[in-house]
């Protein structure tokens, strides 16, 4: 009879054990998956489970300019995220505020951070009034994972909430995008980026500043505050994270930091040549993974993103000032530029603003010597709306928005200290010339050369 | 005592044909005068070239000529209508005309036995018409409806005039408005082309869009060309209306116009009142009368056309004289006068078909009338209150966008040409409720003209 008990009571607690160890494996994505030849991505870490990543202990965490990251919770060893995609009204800058369709508020979303090796279990809820899915872009996970609306899964109708599971196999920069109606429901907002950390306790291995940049475009006609999805080449906002210059928030540096940028582009059509003054850096990552180290790559001062791709620039900060950063396509360096303005340039206005004031009071000719008219012109606009919006530096109008930032690198920064404006040394700033430093140099100050063409008369 | 009696039967009737009738048409004019004023409200002038009334003109004119003072110089100094005026002097002479027989014939015939002696025979005869005497009532009454059919001939012509003289003034100062219109038009295709011009000459343009804004320049001067010749040609209308001419066409039209105020009229009581006052009918009427009375007449000159009653003397060769009645009368044998009746018969109904047809026309004209002018008010009040407003407003949002630099010049002088345009299709309405309203007035005034 004791033995009969003892024996009953040895089955039923190791019917609990096995039942426990089961249940942490029930998931079939987080699940070991069968052997096969080659491995799946995923199998090592399924097989040999990492414990979850913690910040600051495993990876330095990212800054995100003007954006913010998605909070988690940790349940059972997987770190839980809940994403909600849903009709927003988002502020591009002061001045313009458009319909959109965001994660949890923002366009982009929040940045979603993890480690390679970490399980991850993200609910989307859609509250849009279309069906939704979410791409995650450049994963190697189980194809029932990957997003795609009608080929992978079924799309996820509105006020539903869907559930996707896996390991992070790998660590690069990647990005997440709607993958249902693309054209319409990427245009609208629904992108963000997800950054898997490589686990290195070795803080000298880790970047001093990490930021995250989502690159995108919109067409917004101004006095219209809805992007238009169906257009596919008069867009005329270009954000950062969200925003356009002059509200891009800085990114700041101090003297001997190790700085990454990570850029991602879910631009509809446009890849974008981000240019960095100031500075040579390498390109060390993409959504694919990283450079093998000690790979000699090229330094460059401009690194093309596609549209579809991130990649991640690394630079040692040794050159203090305001560096500007930006799209080097010109008419993204522009906020709402109407592509319907005639060429003005060089046009003689001489008489002609008079004639046209007879009949409609308040006009003024601007645009015959470029954009800079509109940013001092002071005339009323359509409401909601930053046509030709640009920063103003300490030295005037840098006639520049949209697509930029600013990369404040100092000698020293306290933590959480408001960067402000560089403090320019002292005959460190290009000056108007005397004419007699000119002349010393045997430099003859005439306006114009021997083949310049004379402007007409601007009246 | 025979003697007596034929002489009182020859003379007594001849005594009627003396008339007491005035030719002075005076109270034909006031008769005139008071149906315009009870119709119209408006007072007319036959002035007889009066020094009075000269200096009356002459104080209108020097300072700008409103709506009113335009129908108030018209009436004044119209000559048609003060040609028109004289015809009651004719009506009021072919009554007294009418009471009038005609004088009657006396014969003498002598004959001579030899030439040296006086005349061995002598006849003499006096003899009236008989048939002009038996006539003559109707003879006066005909005339007396033909007077009344003057007066109000008269009456619908005055009516007539008064709304013609609205028409002009408002087709005139329109006319006006639209010249400054299509002048701010070319204003504008002018700046388009300067500003094409300016920018091909900076090499932005190319030279096919600067011929298309020169071709839309050179096509509005064209515009306003046709249009100065309107507004001159309507001009001169006015001064044929109100008879002006020489120093006196130097006058200035009032700058503001009239305001449209909401009308809504209904249709059956316009009909009502259109029928009620039509002269034309009334004018018909009397034509019908008048020839039935024409024909009367008519008949009995053919039936009889001599019937003579008179005395009749003979003397003799032996100086007897000898007295008696003489008669000539035509015999109705081979002409009863049957067809001359029966011609009667057929033109008065004739007239009375075209009585009913008349009123036929006099109906729907009034019914159409009104609804084109309640219609014509709706219309140029949603120009004032949604078109007008909304060109402004297109062009207001125009200079907006080229202050955001999203669209350039021309498309901003595009729209304010829209705009211009728009208020220049506003005249067009605003003389079209003026037109409908001054044909509506004139018809339920009296007068139906067939357009």
């Amino acid at each position: 009879m004791q033995k009969t008990t003892l024996m009953f009571l040895v089955i039923f607690l190791m019917r609990i054990v096995l039942l426990n160890a089961e249940e942490q494996h029930t998931s079939p994505t987080l699940s070991p998956p069968q052997p096969s030849d080659p491995p799946r991505p995923w199998a090592e870490l399924a097989e040999n489970p990492l414990p979850l990543s913690e910040p600051f202990k495993d990876y330095t965490p990212v800054k995100v300019p003007n954006g913010t990251k998605l909070p988690y919770k940790v349940v059972d060893g997987v770190k839980v995220f809940h994403l909600i995609a849903e009709p927003i009204q988002w502020e591009i800058a002061k001045g313009l505020t458009i319909n959109a369709w965001a994660f949890n508020g923002s366009v982009p979303g929040p940045v979603l951070e993890m480690a390679k090796g970490d399980r991850v279990r993200i609910y989307v809820t859609n509250s849009l009034p279309a069906p939704t899915t979410v791409h995650w872009h450049g994963f190697r996970i189980p194809c029932g994972m990957d997003g795609v609306a009608g080929l992978t899964q079924p799309a996820i109708p509105p006020g539903e909430t869907y559930t996707y599971e896996f390991i992070c196999p790998d660590s690069a920069t990647y990005m997440y995008h709607t993958h249902f109606d693309s054209m319409t429901q990427e245009g609208m907002g629904l992108i963000g980026m997800i950054i898997v950390h490589e686990r290195e306790e070795d803080l000298k291995k880790r970047p001093d500043r990490d930021y995250v940049i989502l690159l995108h475009e919109m067409a917004i006609p101004v006095d219209t505050a809805t992007p238009d999805t169906v257009e596919s080449g008069g867009f005329n906002i270009l954000t950062m994270n969200g925003k356009v210059m002059p509200d891009t928030e800085p990114l700041v540096a101090q003297i001997g930091d190790r700085v990454w940028i990570r850029f991602g582009n879910l631009s509809a059509m446009d890849h974008h040549p981000i240019h960095l003054h100031g500075y040579a850096f390498h390109i060390i990552g993409s959504d694919g993974g990283w450079l093998p180290k000690d790979t000699h790559t090229l330094p460059e001062t401009t690194v093309l993103v596609p549209v579809g791709a991130t990649r991640v620039i690394s630079f040692l900060a040794d050159n203090p000032g305001d560096w500007i950063f930006h799209c080097h396509m010109t008419h993204h360096i522009m906020n709402q530029m109407g592509h319907k303005f005639p060429n003005m340039i060089g046009m003689n206005t001489k008489g002609f603003d008079e004639k046209v004031r007879k009949l409609i009071p308040g006009y003024m000719t601007m645009g015959t010597t470029g954009m800079r008219d509109m940013t001092k012109s002071g005339m009323p606009i359509p409401p909601n709306s930053i046509p030709m919006l640009g920063f103003t530096g300490q030295f005037g109008s840098t006639v520049l928005g949209g697509m930029a930032n600013i990369l404040r690198v100092r000698d020293h920064i306290e933590e959480d200290e408001e960067i402000g404006p560089y403090h320019f040394p002292k005959g460190t700033v290009a000056w108007p010339t005397d004419p007699e430093e000119a002349q010393r140099d045997g430099i003859d100050l005439k306006l114009l050369s021997p083949t310049a063409v004379v402007p007409p008369n601007q009246g | 005592m025979k003697k007596r009696f034929y002489f009182l039967l020859f003379i007594l009737p001849l005594l009627s044909g003396c008339c007491r009738v005035s030719l002075n048409p005076s109270r034909s004019y006031e008769d005139v005068k008071q149906n315009v004023l009870q119709r119209t409200g408006q007072e007319i002038y036959w002035q007889n070239h009066d020094p009075e009334f000269i200096y009356c003109l002459e104080s209108y004119l020097e300072h700008p000529l409103t709506f009113e003072d335009m129908v108030q110089i018209t009436l004044l100094n119209n000559y048609k209508l003060q040609a028109a005026y004289q015809l009651l002097g004719v009506a009021q002479a072919q009554v007294v005309q009418a009471h009038l027989l005609k004088n009657p014939l006396f014969g003498l015939s002598l004959r001579y036995e030899n030439l040296v002696k006086g005349a061995n025979i002598i006849e003499m005869g006096l003899v009236q018409n008989i048939l002009d005497i038996l006539l003559k009532p109707v003879k006066i009454r005909l005339a007396r409806i033909e007077r009344e059919q003057v007066k109000q001939e008269i009456a619908g012509l005055v009516i007539e005039t008064i709304a013609e003289a609205k028409m002009a003034y408002i087709h005139y100062q329109t006319s006006r408005h639209i010249l400054d219109m299509k002048k701010q038009l070319l204003e504008a295709a002018e700046a388009s082309f300067d500003g094409a011009k300016r920018l091909r000459q900076a090499g932005n343009l190319t030279e096919l869009f600067l011929v298309q804004q020169q071709s839309l320049y050179e096509e509005i001067k064209i515009d306003v060309s046709e249009w100065e010749s309107i507004v001159y040609s309507a001009r001169q209308d006015l001064n044929t209306l109100m008879g002006l001419w020489g120093c006196f066409t130097h006058w200035e039209a009032a700058g503001s116009l009239p305001e449209v105020t909401e009308v809504q009229y209904d249709l059956d009581e316009v009909e009502r009142c259109a029928l009620e006052n039509s002269l034309n009918l009334q004018i018909k009427k009397e034509e019908i009368r008048a020839t039935a009375a024409r024909y009367k007449i008519q008949t009995a000159e053919t039936v009889f056309p001599e019937m003579f009653l008179g005395p009749d003397s003979e003397k003799e060769a032996d100086n007897t004289w000898y007295v008696g009645p003489a008669i000539s009368l035509a015999i109705p044998i081979f002409d009863t006068g049957k067809a001359r009746i029966s011609e009667g018969h057929f033109e008065v109904a004739r007239l009375c078909n075209e009585y009913i047809d008349l009123a036929i026309n006099i109906r729907a004209s009034a019914r159409k009338l009104a609804f084109n002018l309640n219609q014509s008010y709706f219309q140029y009040d949603w120009f004032e209150k949604a078109l007008i407003p909304i060109s402004e407003t297109t062009t207001t949002q125009a200079l907006l966008q080229v202050n955001a630099m999203q669209i350039g010049v021309f498309e901003l002088l595009d729209m304010k040409k829209k705009e211009i345009m728009t208020k220049q299709r506003a005249f067009s309405y605003y003389e079209m409720f003026w037109r409908n309203k001054a044909e509506l007035e004139r018809l339920i005034s009296g007068k139906f003209v067939e357009s």
